[in-house]
């Protein structure tokens, strides 16, 4: 199925959402493919592959550092859901929330030295606030893009799922659910691969679903450059994120050669 | 949304949002139809051509940093102290409360290195200058009644469609209220004859971005405590377009030679 391109503007992501389609399942074999192909005696270094290290063809990740851009999905995601779940009466009192419950992980030993509430704790208030800021700034962009949704979750985490026998892990972003649908937020602007991005996005949803369902549609957004990106999906691109993903297992040297 | 979000009461914008939504439409429409245009006839390598609008009206930071590195350097500080102040936290130490907030935004090596650099004289100089464009910045964000909630260092990577134009920007202070969207620049500068048309072009990119028509766009000067509130219009939209095209002109012939 081809991605089709709309322009952001208020409700355009809730009108892309398809509510018309029978779900399909990923084939059963798939997974054991994919087994076969990453894994074996011979696999090699231990990798996170997801959207961004396909559309960067297997490209290496610079080193991770926490800082506001790393930081404000993570805790924006976690104070909407508190939002939503109605346990905040307000973004400002949820990311206080978020904030306090960071600090305390850190400070009981809970979270590691590189987690964010370490990171968070090790920081100035001028820092904090800094970083909290960048943390509304994303969530409220967020509740923008769900304008019109009838209705919508945000999940816990992106979709993680381990590939059998290998040394890979497949990653799948994911920041609102809504009518059997994703919504995966970028920043920056959507290059000449984001499609391959969201069939592999679309492939995790499949994988770690417990019968394979797809989700019927991906909508991947980018605020910053006010597009969306709509994938009405089909095992056709799951397909497709596959082959992605072993081309970039490859060129990122995962595994010994895909063929 | 607006009680999740904190937004302050304001009143009811009285434009239409179907006027709107149409404005905006025509306003894509006629960009790309000039840029393609203009793309077609400047035969040019293949690459995106990234165009920084407020550096077509000769704005700070979209210069070579070695320019005049410690005015970037007071610029970026006191824009990082935005969020500071819009927490409510004391000014008890400007700089380094600025050079905080500035660390955990990850900061351009470059610019950082200038930091660094400097020798005493210079470094008590930026000192003494953020702490007085500081106070002035609180003052003034005071008076214009911006609410924390406000979004802060917002950026703009607007690809035209069908054509290799990427048009950049960044806001510094984006809030929304039932009548609409308000955008703020913070410049360190006094504000110049350049400042209209970088509120005009801000408005520009954030229709952009969003789809949505400003309510105003303003400018608020750090250096001497002015400050301008735009009302946008669609003639707001219209110069700032033609400001666009210009620069997209201009640099397409740049390409050229």
């Amino acid at each position: 199925m081809s991605v089709d391109l709309a322009y952001l503007e208020p409700g355009v992501v809730a009108s892309l959402l398809t509510l018309d389609t029978e779900p399909e399942l990923l084939p059963p074999t798939l997974p054991a493919a994919l087994a076969r192909r990453l894994g074996g005696p011979e696999a090699g270094r231990r990798q996170t592959l997801g959207a961004w290290s396909v559309e960067r063809r297997g490209a290496p990740a610079t080193p991770f550092a926490w800082s506001t851009a790393t930081a404000r999905r993570a805790l924006g995601r976690s104070a909407l859901r508190r939002l939503v779940r109605g346990d905040d009466g307000t973004l400002g009192e949820a990311l206080a929330h978020v904030l306090e419950h960071r600090l305390d992980r850190a400070a009981s030993g809970y979270a590691g030295a590189g987690s964010l509430g370490a990171w968070l704790a090790g920081l100035d208030t001028s820092g904090r606030v800094t970083v909290l800021g960048a943390a509304r700034a994303w969530a409220v962009s967020m509740l923008e893009l769900t304008r019109g949704m009838a209705t919508w979750s945000v999940p816990e985490s992106d979709a993680y799922y381990a590939v059998e026998r290998s040394r890979v892990t497949l990653r799948g972003r994911r920041d609102v659910v809504a009518a059997r649908s994703l919504v995966c937020v970028r920043a920056g602007r959507p290059s000449a691969t984001a499609g391959a991005g969201l069939r592999v996005d679309l492939l995790v949803a499949g994988l770690t679903h417990p019968t394979g369902e797809l989700p019927a549609q991906i909508v991947g957004v980018w605020p910053d450059a006010g597009l969306a990106l709509s994938l009405r999906a089909s095992v056709a691109d799951a397909r497709r994120g596959a082959r992605y993903v072993l081309a970039a297992a490859a060129a990122a040297g995962v595994v010994a050669a895909v063929a | 949304m607006s009680t999740l979000v904190d937004e302050p009461a304001a009143p009811t914008s009285t434009r239409s949002p179907r006027a709107d939504a149409e404005l905006v439409a025509a306003l894509r429409a006629e960009l790309v139809d000039r840029v393609g245009r203009l793309v077609i006839s400047h035969p040019r390598p293949e690459g995106t051509l990234a165009v920084a609008l407020a550096a077509g009206v000769g704005v700070r930071g979209v210069v070579p940093i070695d320019t005049a590195p410690l005015a970037r350097l007071r610029g970026t500080l006191i824009a990082r102290l935005i969020p500071v102040v819009l927490a409510g936290v004391g000014l008890a130490d400007p700089f380094a409360q600025a050079v905080s907030a500035w660390r955990v935004t990850g900061p351009a090596p470059a610019l950082l290195a200038h930091l660094r650099a400097l020798d005493a004289e210079e470094r008590a100089r930026l000192h003494a200058d953020v702490a007085g464009h500081a106070r002035t910045l609180a003052r003034s964000l005071a008076e214009l009644a911006v609410p924390e909630i406000a979004r802060v260092a917002q950026r703009c990577v607007i690809p035209v469609v069908s054509t290799p134009v990427v048009l950049t920007d960044a806001l510094d202070l984006v809030w929304s209220t039932p009548a609409g969207p308000h955008l703020l620049d913070v410049t360190t500068s006094p504000l110049g004859h350049e400042a209209a048309a970088l509120r005009a072009l801000h408005a520009f990119a954030w229709t952009l971005r969003t789809g949505r028509v400003p309510r105003t766009s303003a400018s608020v000067s750090t250096a001497t405590g002015e400050h301008v509130t735009d009302e946008v219009s669609a003639a707001t939209l219209a110069g700032a377009l033609d400001l666009v095209v210009a620069q997209v002109t201009a640099q397409l012939a740049g390409d050229e030679t």
